[in-house]
């Protein structure tokens, strides 16, 4: 009889007593002839296990639809390609157009409250089908996921981790703003401004004015929609409304 | 989404729940991902360990009729805590940097089951690249069911040829096993 034969008749109790003690022995003296006997032990119980077999394998199965499906629909707003920022750009665009037509029909005097509310609209990411390079992508990508299922907790934690990154920043900030928190959402878009060749400067000025209203830092608001009334800004009409109502 | 309470997630776990695992997959995943590609983790370490928390809070709640007073989430990345910090011990290449390691320590996930889940996966996945005749022999006379009673049933000439492929097919699975770079990483 072989070595394995041995371990395994005595497993399935097909040895004599003799023969059983005789292994108990070699299990004491012989530690690989222990370390075997242990493993096919340890195989027979694993092997029988279905149902972790089977959780283990539908686990996988549903990770592998989710990683499909994430692949599919990706948004790589991360490198921050050229091509990204004319659509985030018509992205705003369009929201601020929406808004005023629909609120500045009328010259009338609000609060900083309200001209917050009737200014302030949530962004949309933008997206775009492209494979996924890196993990520094992969991270921005989770990030711009959370924040379209509005997870913003969770998207600031990870916009955080791109300092110097302008587009991170900026929807830091959006982010911030949308559970509320103006003092560091204005943090996030002062930082953009601090270096003014970039290409979100002039929202960032935006945002950061309708952060000021909320603060009710009006000195500071009026100065920023100054600033965008002054330049070529697609802001400029309704920073000019906005400073009629201050 | 629809919501599950705690028990609602365990049992879920318990019965290979398709609805409650996509569930936790969708709650709970991505957050996890970015601390695992925060801390320069790839994708598939932080889909190995989430599913290995998984495995091994199913084996919990089959053992110890496990209850859980805080809410999933908290439980669910204490698990997977501890598991990348077995993670990062064996791969010290990486560095720990992220707080989220300090944060979650507070439940005692046992040694003993973390290897017993590296075991049974080894173990496991090499049973599974067996082909479905060993597969079936190895099972059915694990299960103790009588030789002849197997031969029959499987389509083999007699109780003896039964024995002979069960012997067979044994032996491949430890010598598969045993030549997985991951059977000696686990007996260091």
């Amino acid at each position: 009889m072989t070595y394995f034969e041995i371990i395994e008749q005595d497993i399935n109790g097909e040895l004599s007593e003799e023969e059983s003690i005789l292994v108990k022995n070699r299990i004491k003296t012989q530690s690989q002839f222990a370390d075997d006997y242990k493993l096919q032990l340890e195989i027979d119980e694993a092997i029988s296990e279905n149902e972790i077999m089977d959780l283990r394998e539908n686990i996988q199965n549903i990770f592998n639809q989710k990683s499909t499906v994430k692949k599919g629909i990706i948004k790589e707003l991360i490198s921050f390609d050229s091509y990204l920022k004319p659509a985030i750009a018509a992205a705003i665009t369009v929201v601020l157009v929406v808004a005023s037509i629909l609120l500045f029909n009328t010259s009338t005097n609000y609060t900083n409250d309200q001209l917050f509310t009737m200014n302030f609209e949530s962004i949309p990411t933008i997206s775009n089908t492209r494979s996924v390079s890196n993990n520094s992508n992969q991270l921005m990508n989770n990030a711009f996921q959370l924040y379209e299922q509005k997870q913003f907790n969770e998207a600031i934690v990870i916009f955080n981790k791109f300092e110097s990154n302008k587009l991170s920043q900026f929807f830091l900030g959006i982010s911030y703003i949308e559970i509320n928190q103006y003092q560091n959402a204005s943090i996030a878009f002062s930082e953009i401004l601090n270096d003014n060749n970039n290409l979100f400067t002039e929202d960032s000025r935006w945002y950061l004015g309708l952060c000021y209203l909320k603060l009710d830092n009006t000195q500071k608001a009026k100065e920023l929609f100054n600033k965008i009334v002054n330049s070529n800004s697609i802001y400029k009409s309704k920073a000019k409304k906005i400073l009629k109502s201050l | 989404m629809v919501k599950f309470s705690v028990e609602e997630i365990l049992l879920g776990i318990k019965d290979n729940n398709n609805l409650v695992l996509n569930y936790i997959y969708d709650k709970y995943y991505l957050n996890f991902e970015s601390f695992v590609l925060g801390n320069n983790g790839s994708n598939k370490d932080a889909e190995d360990i989430f599913q290995d928390a998984i495995i091994i809070i199913f084996l919990k709640v089959k053992e110890e009729k496990l209850i859980i007073t805080c809410n999933f989430n908290t439980y669910l990345f204490s698990v997977c805590n501890k598991l990348w910090l077995k993670y990062l011990e064996k791969n010290k290449n990486h560095i720990k940097t992220n707080s989220f390691i300090n944060e979650t320590n507070e439940f005692d996930i046992e040694d003993e089951l973390i290897l017993k889940n590296e075991k049974f996966k080894l173990y496991q996945k090499h049973f599974k690249n067996l082909s479905k005749t060993c597969q079936n022999v190895l099972q059915l006379t694990i299960k103790k069911m009588p030789l002849k009673k197997i031969a029959t049933k499987t389509g083999f000439k007699n109780a003896k040829s039964v024995k002979r492929r069960k012997y067979k097919c044994k032996k491949r699975l430890i010598r598969n096993i045993k030549s997985d770079p991951a059977y000696r990483q686990i007996n260091e």
